[in-house]
């Protein structure tokens, strides 16, 4: 994919085609994403972790694809892909890690969730710069509304307990 | 004729090191107006006033951390909305995706904010060897005032101070009174110190006395909700022996605020 990017780059026109990779990546994504719901082996926070770090990957896909789409309207031609150059390098170790921590199971390294949060972060920042990130509210799109809002007033609830750094 | 330049601030040589729980408070928010979903810590409003001057006085690197309290808050978030998750998750398992992905959504949203924050605060280095020298001073303190709280007994006190006549009539409000002015030893009892705490503590009495071989006359603020620290509504014999032992202030955010502003930091 990379060397697509670098292609397109250099001749300065975008191949539509290109979409059908990210469809394709994007469905590895969703694969390991569903693994991470539903596994066992490792404890919930560890598990969520990469399940974030999967969704945020596929949330970057989700707004690539709609700009290489879109390409033909706003004129953003090749600046889709050289923006997608930038993230494309972390979404594959984004990728290469999560596997990883998949092979390791109950031998995962305690190390590992920590450095896919650095990992995510970097990825959010990243893509955020170069307009590959979803606002907030695209973000939430096909989110359950219901739930969404169960959520946060549980959350708040949680926040406000207690002092939540008594265990760490 | 050259301009007079105009003096320095004397808010310059003013520092504040964050707690973990401040950036915590700072960072989860979340809002969805046109959901109608709103999230929010219950102290995000009090850090709201010190990361204004902070960021309007970025230059100044009023505001600093370490990898401890950087750590520190990732953890607390991600064991919070993990164990909301669990929680969930085993109440309603046919719901599992739903609420991966709604958890999610908040998580990175405050995970954004905290980075957001991270990036107007200075992060400095703190030489582990340095701050376990602090470690048995600040270990000893809090074994003292622990010991203090223990002994703390307002019945006692009560018996001690209020004339015999007077006593039963007014035991309750004086019991009430003594009860708010020793609130944070009262807490202290209750739920220990914790080792994380004298840490945090060890590394800000470490970057105060790096900051005073530049600067002696350097102001060190600890901004912190959490009452091993601050004042707990009263006055705080745990932030004053803090205070008198190692120079350094700790209070609520929005108090470090106000306290900035007198520095000159309006």
């Amino acid at each position: 994919m990379r060397f697509d990017l670098n292609r397109m780059e250099t001749e300065g026109s975008i191949d539509s085609s290109f979409t059908i990779k990210i469809d394709t990546l994007d469905s590895e994504f969703t694969e390991m994403e569903q693994y991470w719901i539903n596994q066992k082996e490792v404890p919930v926070r560890s598990a969520f972790i990469f399940y974030t770090a999967m969704r945020n990957a596929k949330l970057v896909l989700s707004k690539m694809k709609e700009r290489f789409e879109k390409v033909d309207e706003t004129g953003n031609n090749p600046a889709v892909a050289c923006d997608s150059l930038l993230v494309m390098p972390i979404i594959f170790e984004v990728y290469q890690k999560t596997a990883q921590a998949a092979e390791e199971g109950q031998r995962l390294s305690p190390f590992l969730p920590n450095e896919m949060l650095r990992l995510v972060s970097t990825l959010r920042t990243t893509a955020k710069l170069v307009r590959l990130l979803p606002t907030p509210d695209e973000e939430v799109k096909e989110t359950d509304k219901n739930q969404l809002r169960k959520t946060a007033v549980e959350l708040d609830k949680k926040f406000v307990a207690a002092n939540l750094l008594s265990d760490i | 004729m050259t301009k007079s330049l105009s003096p320095p601030i004397s808010s310059a040589i003013s520092k504040v090191f964050l707690d973990a729980c401040v950036l915590v408070s700072a960072s989860v928010y979340g809002s969805y107006k046109d959901l109608d979903i709103n999230l929010e810590h219950e102290f995000y409003a009090k850090t709201v006033p010190l990361f204004e001057i902070i960021k309007k006085y970025v230059d100044k690197r009023i505001g600093i951390v370490t990898v401890t309290i950087e750590t520190q808050a990732v953890a607390v978030i991600a064991k919070a909305v993990a164990e909301e998750l669990e929680k969930k998750a085993e109440e309603a398992p046919e719901l599992k995706y739903k609420l991966f992905e709604s958890h999610a959504v908040f998580f990175d949203q405050c995970l954004a904010h905290l980075q957001e924050n991270l990036s107007i605060l200075q992060r400095e280095p703190v030489l582990q060897t340095e701050s376990d020298r602090h470690y048995p001073e600040v270990a000893v303190m809090y074994n003292d005032l622990q010991d203090v709280a223990r002994r703390l007994d307002i019945n006692k006190l009560i018996n001690a101070n209020v004339t015999r006549r007077y006593r039963k009539t007014v035991r309750y409000e004086v019991y009430e009174q003594y009860k708010k002015r020793y609130k944070q030893l009262l807490k202290l009892k209750n739920e220990p110190v914790e080792e994380s705490d004298k840490r945090i503590l060890c590394e800000s009495i470490c970057l105060l006395k790096l900051y005073q071989q530049t600067n002696p006359n350097i102001k060190m603020y600890l901004a912190s909700t959490d009452y091993h620290f601050s004042p707990s509504d009263s006055e705080g014999e745990i932030t004053k022996t803090i205070y008198d032992k190692f120079q350094i202030i700790c209070h609520w955010p929005d108090e470090v605020a106000k306290s900035l502003k007198k520095d000159g930091f309006a």
